[in-house]
């Protein structure tokens, strides 16, 4: 079974390069004459934001609605990524921070939407809706947000990681890693026994075998740390930031059980 | 729905598992590139090793932080390298980074006499290190007794480090740890050099010296104390400017001079951490030629390593070259010198028979240093006050002589010493702490019934005593005293008397500062008609009533009759005192004031530019009244939007003030707030947030919840809190605004009608057009008939209404208002 990027997340691998803080600040200095890094910015965020409207209990209409007026009046117009700092913390608070602003207002000012005609709104492909795990039916909607954003990190971790492979011929190695490693992890089955996989791919031994899914998972932790260093500031914040996201897990694991 | 082969809605033990894939072959995969042992990494850290990708030769020194190696770096150049190894127990990364956060700024330091900073980094046991430019030769204080440099060779290589140091400043680099041993000196083309090392490390470090260094032991202490300006020993590093510099600098020079340190390093350190503090923020050093008679032998050995005799060498110094090192290390920061160009320019001063810019230490530097000493008694703005009262008393003292009142003064000498001193002296207070405020209520009391037949003495003392509290911030206790040195005067001395006269200008001052404009102006005026009539139209008495009175109406929004006024004594006061007088030069800067707020802003511009182009050579950049006016001129950029030359300004004067006058005075507060509202103006909203924030508690601390200053800052916040979209925060401040300033001000005052203003516009962005409109409605009739038609905030008000028509979506009653506006 072949891991499917269902999110149409992630443009090109190039774009990821650029951090996030650098994206901001080009955007702040007028860089990003055709808003293409809006864009990319934007396709980053959506489902956190959506995700927490969710929780706050809009409807999914009004949810998808409502991202794409937030990501319009908010992000766009009242160019919040111009007043982002990278000193004060993590953007995604900062937007999540603008975002109930948004939600004040706009509660009170519920003509607004009739404001801004459909065809001008910021171009969002909100087709495909992101799910939230069952467990979180009673979660806050600041957790379901952190949620969101960790799974569109991981999401795009395992795209890019499986672009490098098929780019180096090594389709074999992320065939191996994914029937091993991710398919097991996500749908909480058993993983396929090496021998199989070995007989089913035409690999000699199992040794082998095992040392190729080594280095894909070298890879993904690379990819990772790479993609957290690049939402923040420097080299010490990246490793801040990824013990951040465990606690983040495991209290809410707890919680959950 | 949950679909199997997607990250998104996997349960968050999956996403953890995911989040730790790789985790550990990725770390096995580092060390495979390093598979040694932690005694291994040990051992690569000693001479024949390897600390990244130097190679370390040989130890060059060991000190209290750490080890100092001479070593080698192959690429991408080869050269020698010197690398210091921090000793273990730092946090490292904290240590890196801050080392990182300042890098930038240590590659533009480009001096001969700075050695380079290179890199930084950490061991494979974890241990920061840095990598300096390899600067062979000896600390100064070593080079100089090794080669018995005179006083004035010595002079002329110090004068080198003061320039380097200066370099690094303007550069915004700060070194915090310059002692002799940080400063090598090499020879280069049969020149001596002295270099400064360790530029960026000891800030790097800094944390170590908050968090640990003072909280735990000595031994660890890393500023070297001796070196340690009293704000380093105080508040250990966050307080940390330019002048801490200057004061290490000064440390140097003493040693340079006399051989010894400023505080003998035992003596120092025998009480522990506690002591250590205690001596260098209260103990002043020995003069260096006191130090130097009372060396005994050893001090024979200091002259002849400076090829001198003793007595020459001390008299070279009491005279005057120890005040030189005596005002770098003054306790208070803004005694120093300003920067280390001055201390440099100071010692060519010397060198050249030049008048010292340093003097010898005097009694408002001793007055000073007594407040410092109980500090724990007399906090803050306090301190100041004592000097400053012991200054009005002494000064009243002068002036009573002066005029030859010898009875009144005597009895006012017996007063102060009999009842006043007498009742802080330590029997009488059997321990209590005597502050200030506690003075001049011992003062109070004391008074009554004590003067029942010598009034005029009463007057005096109680003019005196209320004009302290006033200074103090303390109006209400000021008041029955300067109400009744007024009337005394005018019972005793009658209404045409200077004294009279000046008690009406001091309570005068007193209603001004309570906000209570009308009862000041009525004071001023009858204090002017007085003044006229006896001293005549031009008397410096005169010029100042009007200086304030102006002053007065500008606040009471009467601009016509404050334009009037300040024409005709402009007019008289450079005449009679010439145009860089201190009154010529405010009546200009207030007319300035007038203008603007009749929005007249071109001329206030002029006005204001007139003014500061005319105060050069009277008042320098950090004089309080250059930074007010500057204050006042940033203030205009921003109503006109020019928002980056207000930032300019505001940035300008704000160290300055924090600096000088602290930040919690009332100005600088002025001044904070103003920056807020120019952050908000300029879509930075946090910052913005942040100043006001301090801004209105320091105001309300200040001045209370009740006065304009603490309205206008309210207003301000009002409006971040509008471009933040957080209308209800600004409703509810500005319904408190509009409360007091209607209290205060009265509704039709200026600032009311902005807080109405800003009101309506929440009104607006809350849909609640009908209640906008009324608002608006009386804003505008109310500017127009104060303001005047053409006023900005008057134009400002039509196009609200415009604006809030459109809004509601009635386009006929927006075109009325349209067409009202073009006429």
């Amino acid at each position: 079974m072949q891991f499917r990027d269902q999110t149409d997340m992630g443009g090109t691998r190039g774009a990821f390069l650029t951090t996030h803080w650098s994206l901001i600040e080009d955007v702040k200095a007028g860089s990003d004459k055709n808003g293409a890094l809006i864009g990319l910015l934007l396709q980053t965020y959506w489902k956190p934001v959506y995700c927490y409207l969710r929780c706050k209990e809009y409807g999914n209409e009004q949810a998808k609605d409502l991202t794409q007026d937030f990501f319009h009046e908010v992000v766009l117009n009242r160019n919040l990524v111009g007043r982002a700092d990278k000193d004060k913390g993590r953007f995604r608070s900062f937007l999540l921070y603008a975002l109930n602003q948004y939600l004040i207002n706009r509660d009170r000012d519920q003509k607004a939407q009739k404001r801004i005609p459909r065809e001008k709104l910021a171009s969002l492909d909100i087709a495909e809706l992101p799910d939230l795990p069952q467990s979180f039916a009673q979660a806050s909607a600041e957790d379901s947000y952190q949620y969101a954003w960790l799974s569109t990190l991981l999401e795009r971790v395992t795209a890019e990681v499986k672009t490098m492979c098929q780019e180096q011929g090594m389709e074999v190695h992320w065939a191996f890693f994914q029937e091993r490693i991710l398919q097991p992890i996500l749908s909480n089955s058993k993983p396929a026994s090496l021998t199989e996989l070995c007989e089913n791919y035409g690999i000699e031994d199992t040794k082998k075998a095992s040392n190729m899914i080594v280095t894909v998972k070298r890879r993904f932790r690379s990819m990772l740390m790479e993609l957290i260093r690049n939402t923040v500031v420097s080299e010490g914040q990246a490793h801040e930031e990824f013990d951040f996201l465990l606690r983040f897990l495991p209290e809410n694991a707890q919680r959950q059980e | 729905m949950m679909q199997s082969d997607s990250i998104f809605g996997a349960e968050l033990d999956r996403i953890k598992r995911l989040l730790t894939v790789g985790e550990e072959e990725h770390d096995k995969n580092h060390e495979e590139h390093t598979p040694r042992t932690a005694s291994l990494n040990i051992l690569m850290e000693r001479p024949g090793g390897q600390i990244g990708r130097y190679k370390l030769l040989s130890v060059l020194g060991e000190g209290g932080m750490g080890i100092v190696y001479l070593a080698e770096q192959e690429e991408p150049i080869k050269r020698r390298v010197a690398l210091k190894v921090i000793k273990p127990g730092m946090d490292s990364k904290r240590v890196i980074a801050r080392f990182e956060a300042e890098r930038q700024a240590l590659a533009l330091l480009d001096h001969a006499n700075i050695a380079h900073v290179y890199d930084a980094g950490t061991t494979e046991t974890g241990r920061p290190y840095f990598v300096m430019e390899y600067v062979k030769g000896l600390p100064i204080t070593e080079y100089c007794d090794h080669h018995k440099l005179p006083i004035e060779d010595r002079l002329n290589l110090f004068r080198q480090v003061c320039l380097a140091v200066q370099h690094a400043h303007q550069k915004g680099i700060i070194h915090r740890d310059i002692k002799s041993s940080n400063i090598l000196v090499s020879m280069e083309n049969d020149q001596a050099i002295p270099k400064i090392i360790d530029f960026g490390v000891a800030k790097a470090l800094a944390q170590l010296l908050t968090e640990r260094t003072l909280l735990t032991e000595e031994s660890q202490l890393l500023g070297t104390p001796e070196y340690m300006s009293p704000e380093q020993a105080d508040t250990a590093s966050e307080d940390i400017d330019t002048r801490s510099d200057i004061y290490s600098l000064g440390v140097l020079l003493y040693v340079l001079l006399t051989g010894v340190l400023p505080f003998d390093s035992e003596t120092l350190r025998e009480g522990g951490i506690d002591n250590i503090r205690k001596v260098i923020r209260e103990t002043d050093p020995k003069t260096p030629s006191t130090r130097i008679t009372k060396l005994g032998e050893e001090a024979r050995k200091v002259a002849e390593s400076r090829r001198t005799e003793v007595a020459t060498l001390a008299r070279k110094l009491h005279r005057e070259l120890e005040w030189i090192p005596l005002k770098a290390m003054r306790k208070e920061r803004s005694e120093r010198y300003r920067s280390a160009s001055e201390l440099a320019d100071d010692i060519e001063n010397y060198l050249k028979g030049a008048p010292l810019i340093a003097g010898p230490p005097g009694t408002v530097y001793r007055l000073k240093k007594f407040a410092r000493r109980n500090r724990a008694l007399i906090t803050g703005a306090a301190a100041i006050v004592v000097v400053l009262a012991a200054g009005v008393v002494i000064s009243t003292l002068f002036a009573l002589r002066a005029r030859r009142q010898a009875q009144i003064s005597e009895s006012v000498s017996s007063f102060l010493c009999n009842d006043l001193l007498a009742s802080v002296s330590p029997d009488r207070r059997k321990g209590q702490d005597v502050t200030i405020r506690s003075f001049l209520d011992t003062a109070s009391e004391s008074l009554n019934g004590r003067f029942v037949n010598e009034p005029l003495v009463e007057a005096y003392i109680r003019d005196t005593l209320g004009w302290t509290y006033w200074l103090l911030g303390e109006p209400k206790e000021a008041e029955p005293h300067l109400e009744r040195a007024l009337q005394l005067r005018n019972e005793h001395l009658g209404a045409e008397h200077l004294d009279t006269l000046d008690s009406m200008g001091h309570l005068a001052s007193l209603r001004c500062g309570q906000g209570r404009n009308t009862e000041a102006a009525e004071l001023l005026e009858k204090a002017m008609s007085t003044c006229r009539r006896v001293l005549g139209e031009e008397h410096v008495r005169m010029l100042d009533f009007a200086n304030t009175l102006g002053y007065v109406y500008c606040d009471l929004a009467r601009y016509d009759d404050a334009e009037g006024l300040y024409l005709k004594n402009i007019q008289i006061a450079r005449r009679v005192l010439g145009e860089k007088n201190n009154l010529s030069l405010f009546m200009v800067g207030n007319l300035g004031n007038v203008y603007f707020n009749q929005g007249r802003y071109d001329e206030a511009e002029r006005k204001y530019l007139e003014m500061l182009r005319l105060r050069e050579g009277v008042w320098d950049d950090e004089k309080v009244w250059t930074l007010r006016y500057k204050g006042f001129l940033a203030r205009l950029y921003r109503e006109q939007k020019r928002y980056e030359q207000a930032e300019r300004l505001y940035l300008e004067i704000l160290p300055i003030q924090r600096r000088m006058d602290g930040d919690e005075n009332f100005y600088t507060l002025w001044t904070v707030s103003g920056l807020a509202q120019v952050y908000t103006n300029l879509g930075k909203y946090d910052e913005a947030e942040k100043l006001f924030n301090e801004a209105l508690k320091g105001l309300q601390k200040a001045l209370g919840l009740e006065h304009r200053d603490t309205v206008r800052c309210m207003n301000g916040l009002s409006e971040l809190y509008m471009a933040q979209l957080k209308f209800d925060e600004a409703e509810k401040i500005l319904t408190e605004a509009l409360e007091i300033s209607s209290h205060i001000l009265g509704e039709d005052h200026p600032w009311t009608l902005t807080s109405m203003n800003n009101l309506a516009t929440v009104c607006k962005e809350q849909e609640r057009y009908e209640e906008a409109e009324e608002l608006l409605h009386k804003v505008f009739e109310d500017r127009r008939l104060k303001l005047g038609d053409t006023h900005p905030h008057t134009i400002e008000s039509m196009n609200s209404l415009i604006n809030l028509y459109e809004t509601w979506n009635k386009p006929e009653k927006a075109e009325q208002w349209r067409a009202k506006l073009r006429d």
